[in-house]
């Protein structure tokens, strides 16, 4: 009895060393919040970063779209959950997520490496209040698409980038019935207020200002609606663009109906996989060409839309943790990392110098139009109540074919209010 | 006495302890959003919470979001509910009525209502999906707003309308024979003992359908989810109180939407009652 009892008490002091000892030895376990659309690259990111056996990277996937996975993100964060180490954020919500404390200023020294060579737009959406709040991993930026022969038949040459969209939507309208459309995002989503966005600011506007004032009752914002407004009553309109979105549009592209339309860079890695396999589609993928979002006012360059992901530390990180989650977003964000998402993922890189890889190259012709479109793109305001300012942009330009030139002061009035509730 | 006194102290700690496992589930619940809906408090603002008293019902009553989103709530519930209620009938009628392939018909008409909401609501927005939908045409029917109310009626009238049948038909096995037998001595019509002798026996079950259905039909959230997003003026006071709470983050202004729901519907069902008691003392 008295040995049991010896054993007893023994086994109750070690075994909570023990425990003890396998977490202060073992290699730091960190656990990445990523999205669903790039696994494979996601798995050589994190095999070439833990090759070294400092840490671990645990992968848990988020649901499909922005809006679900910011849904279950902020509830986590809000709790304060200790497993969300890094996160794979949308450009969107750095400013959200900053203002409410959720995720950490990057230390001065990541800071700098993760902001060296990083282009401008991708950068400017993940810093917030002067501070870099998270790493870009991947960027992109909307194109005109168009189908080259189509465009000479219309007699425009979209390639020097200087095409306005009153020129644009004129032309295709020429064009013979069933090939005339421009597809832009229509439906109710924030595809669309991607859409208004980079509008307002080829007019050279802002939907809200530095100082958070509403720009829209302005002649930018005018300028826009009359933009949507032609595009959703003109001669080239599409039927169904009230519930367009990136993938009917390029369903809506590839099948012949519209002849141009603005989509990010995904399209042309999905037309080249479809080409490979349908020889009938090829002759379709040949004639792809691509250029510069069109122009609003003559003029002025357009500031083309800018989407991507930025990866950043969560707030309820233990401090033991912080140090090693900045060395992993480091090594997730390089340059070759990103080249991989963008050779496997087809999702253009943050970085300036994968542009120039001989790989990538040869497999984005379109490189060199996209890293500068990145560069000039314009971002979506960053306010803290992004996603009510979005709603009520996008419900008062929608349905877009109830859009006149007085939309923009009506989505003014919308948005102050929205914001200050 | 003195047994009465012990039994229903038995009866309370028999039923003590569900009792306070439904509070905790469900009265808590309840407490904490109305509390919440005193309070200005978004997620992402922690900093910055406080107590706003009657503040977020001023705003929301005032905001033309929630007039707009109470009216496509009634009118998508009062055209359900009432095209559910007629189909529904025929459907308990025909039930009640067959002989032969009773068994089958029954089983064949119930199986909408075991379709999950979310799936049937998939399933009418690819079937309406212009130009590759099953419905075919170009038209884009959840572009317009009165064709997407077309759309999620039919959805919620496909789904429903076999618990409605349901709830009708075992209304219709309680009339007994000898009532049809003697009014059709009487000389009665087909017409007129449907109006004057089935509808009159029913008419608890009709209530407690229509009652069921009402209530359920005004909290719609999934298929207006699915179908529309709550785009062309299409959006109900359910989608409201999800977009502040869960999209804005908004625990404050939520809570007051969904406290303002929660009247809404006791509001329908205490008018339902109502009626109800005074139908049973008619009968009486």
């Amino acid at each position: 009895m008295q040995n049991l009892l010896r054993l007893a008490v023994a086994a109750l002091t070690v075994l909570p060393l023990a425990a003890c000892a396998a977490e202060s030895e073992g290699p730091v376990a960190l656990t990445w919040w990523q999205g669903p659309n790039a696994e494979k690259p996601t798995r050589s990111a994190v095999a070439a970063c833990t090759r070294d056996g400092k840490y671990t990277i645990k992968v848990e996937t988020l649901p499909e779209g922005s809006d679900k996975q910011r849904e279950q993100l902020v509830r986590r964060l809000s709790a304060k959950d200790r497993s969300v180490n890094l996160i794979t954020m949308d450009v969107v919500w750095t400013a959200e997520f900053a203002e409410a404390g959720w995720i950490l200023p990057l230390p001065a020294p990541t800071a700098a490496t993760v902001s060296a060579g990083t282009l401008g737009g991708a950068l400017k959406s993940a810093t917030w209040e002067g501070k870099v709040y998270a790493a870009p991993l991947l960027s992109g930026s909307q194109l005109l698409w168009y189908r080259r022969s189509r465009a000479q038949q219309a007699g425009i040459d979209p390639v020097k980038g200087e095409l306005t969209w009153e020129q644009l939507i004129k032309a295709a309208g020429g064009l013979p019935e069933g090939e005339r459309v421009v597809a832009t995002p229509g439906n109710r989503y924030e595809g669309y207020t991607v859409f208004i966005n980079a509008l307002i600011a080829s007019a050279g506007g802002q939907i809200v200002d530095a100082q958070g004032k509403p720009g829209l009752d302005s002649e930018a914002g005018r300028a826009a609606a009359a933009v949507i407004s032609s595009l959703a009553t003109g001669p080239a309109a599409l039927k169904g663009l009230s519930t367009l979105d990136e993938e009917t549009m390029r369903a809506a592209f590839e099948q012949g109906e519209a002849s141009f339309m603005t989509n990010w860079g995904y399209v042309y890695a999905a037309a080249a996989e479809r080409a490979a396999k349908e020889p009938a589609f090829k002759k379709v993928f040949d004639d792809y060409g691509w250029a510069r979002y069109p122009r609003v006012t003559p003029g002025l360059p357009s500031a083309p839309p800018l989407g991507g992901s930025n990866i950043a530390v969560g707030a309820g990180t233990p401090e033991s943790r912080r140090e090693t989650a900045f060395t992993a977003l480091a090594c997730l964000t390089s340059a070759q990392s990103q080249k991989a998402f963008m050779m496997e993922a087809g999702i253009p890189a943050a970085r300036a110098s994968v542009y120039d890889d001989a790989d990538v190259r040869a497999k984005f012709p379109f490189a060199d139009v996209m890293r500068d479109s990145i560069a000039d793109a314009a971002p979506r305001p960053m306010v803290r109540k992004y996603n009510a300012l979005s709603t009520a942009i996008q419900t008062a330009f929608h349905p877009p074919a109830s859009v006149t030139r007085e939309s923009a002061a009506k989505a003014g009035t919308a948005l102050s209010e929205a914001v200050s509730q | 006495m003195n047994r009465a006194r012990t039994e229903r102290r038995l009866g309370w700690l028999m039923a003590g302890p569900a009792l306070l496992l439904m509070s905790a589930v469900t009265v808590v619940p309840v407490l904490r959003t109305a509390w919440l809906s005193l309070e200005r408090y978004s997620l992402s603002a922690p900093d910055e919470r406080a107590f706003a008293g009657l503040g977020n019902y001023g705003d929301i009553l005032t905001s033309q979001a929630w007039w707009q989103d109470l009216t496509s709530t009634i009118v998508l519930t009062v055209t359900g509910v009432a095209a559910e209620f007629v189909l529904g009938f025929a459907l308990a009628l025909a039930m009640h009525k067959v002989l032969w392939g009773r068994r089958l018909l029954r089983t064949v008409v119930l199986v909408p209502y075991a379709v999950l909401t979310v799936v049937s609501a998939f399933a009418f927005r690819f079937a309406f999906q212009p130009s590759v939908g099953f419905v075919g045409g170009d038209f884009n029917w959840l572009g317009e707003t009165w064709s997407a109310y077309t759309v999620i009626v039919l959805t919620e009238v496909w789904k429903t309308t076999p618990f409605m049948a349901l709830m009708l038909l075992a209304g219709l096995v309680t009339v007994p024979g000898e009532v049809y037998e003697a009014a059709k001595v009487d000389g009665a019509g087909a017409w007129q003992r449907f109006w004057r002798v089935t509808v009159p026996c029913v008419r608890p079950a009709i209530m407690v359908a229509l009652l069921f259905r009402t209530l359920d039909a005004f909290r719609i959230f999934d298929t207006v989810y699915i179908q529309t997003q709550g785009a062309v003026g299409t959006e109900t006071l359910s989608f409201l109180s999800y977009r502040f709470l869960i999209r804005d983050l908004e625990v404050g202004l939520g809570s007051a939407v969904s406290v303002l729901l929660f009247a809404c519907v006791a509001l329908i069902a205490s008018g339902f009652v109502r009626a109800f008691r005074s139908e049973l003392g008619g009968a009486r």
